[in-house]
């Protein structure tokens, strides 16, 4: 075998990245914000909770609700955007929905066979 | 006496030492960076891809979920957050590096010093939970290769 396709169901890759991006955008927007001074004490000053709370949030270890999601966003002097639209479909593009081979079904290893076989 | 030459990354795939490992990317996304795997961490890819998972669970995230985000994130060239996903576990030429999630740590080096820049520092990162694994990376200019092995620890 010379590849290996790590690929989920479309819910979980969608639910999973979408958290992952959502998550990413806030650190770096910290980042950001940490070079101009801002620290996480700081951070945790301004939305009046405690630093470990921000930071199970950000790790990924405490789930971050949409008002949290928007005060982080408020401290940090940031706006949300929030669209919903179509998957994109144009020629040439990847189009995931279409060229996954599992779709809803339960997950399944996508890998070539090997040259023997 | 004869030198051997050095195998290249193509070698390594074709002999079976590696494997390309890659996950669905959006339509807007080309791989920017690639990522090898021995046979050993593709194994493990495969148990986690069949439900396997740590006793205890960090994250709110499947590992699944987790593993195809830091996957996603790391091949379409995303910007990697430094030390919540990746860090240098030793500072050196041909360090070791990292890729993490909640709960996954995945370990390894690349082949060429250019391949991850620190972006900045955000805190420090906890004890979790580490699966044992190994995997191998590169990136798609060829410059890097060969993530080392994985603990298991809790």
């Amino acid at each position: 075998m010379t590849f290996f396709r790590f690929d989920i169901d479309t819910r979980s890759r969608l639910a999973g990245r979408f958290i992952g991006r959502v998550r990413r955008e806030l650190l770096k927007a910290i980042v950001e914000e940490k070079q101009g001074g801002l620290t996480q004490q700081e951070l945790a000053r301004r939305l009046e909770t405690r630093r470990s709370d921000i930071n199970r949030q950000l790790s990924g270890e405490a789930e971050i609700t949409l008002r949290s999601l928007a005060d982080l966003a408020w401290a940090l002097d940031r706006e949300v955007t929030v669209e919903l639209r179509r998957p994109d479909a144009a020629t040439g593009q990847n189009i995931a929905p279409a060229t996954s081979t599992i779709g809803y079904q339960p997950v399944r290893i996508i890998a070539p066979k090997a040259p023997n076989d | 006496m004869t030198v051997q030459p050095m195998p290249t990354i193509p070698d390594l795939v074709h002999n079976g030492a590696i494997v390309k490992i890659d996950v669905e990317l959006a339509p807007h996304d080309q791989p920017l960076r690639l990522l090898y795997g021995t046979s050993q961490f593709v194994a493990w890819l495969r148990e986690v891809l069949d439900g396997a998972r740590p006793d205890q669970m960090l994250g709110h995230s499947s590992i699944a979920e987790q593993i195809d985000d830091l996957f996603y994130s790391f091949l379409s060239g995303e910007q990697l957050i430094f030390t919540r996903q990746f860090r240098a576990v030793r500072a050196e030429e041909n360090a070791v590096w990292e890729l993490k999630t909640p709960d996954v740590r995945i370990f390894g080096w690349f082949m060429a010093r250019t391949a991850l820049s620190p972006c900045s520092e955000i805190g420090p990162t906890r004890s979790r939970t580490m699966i044992s694994t190994e995997v191998i990376a590169s990136r798609s200019d060829g410059c890097a290769v060969n993530w080392a092995s994985m603990r298991h620890c809790a």
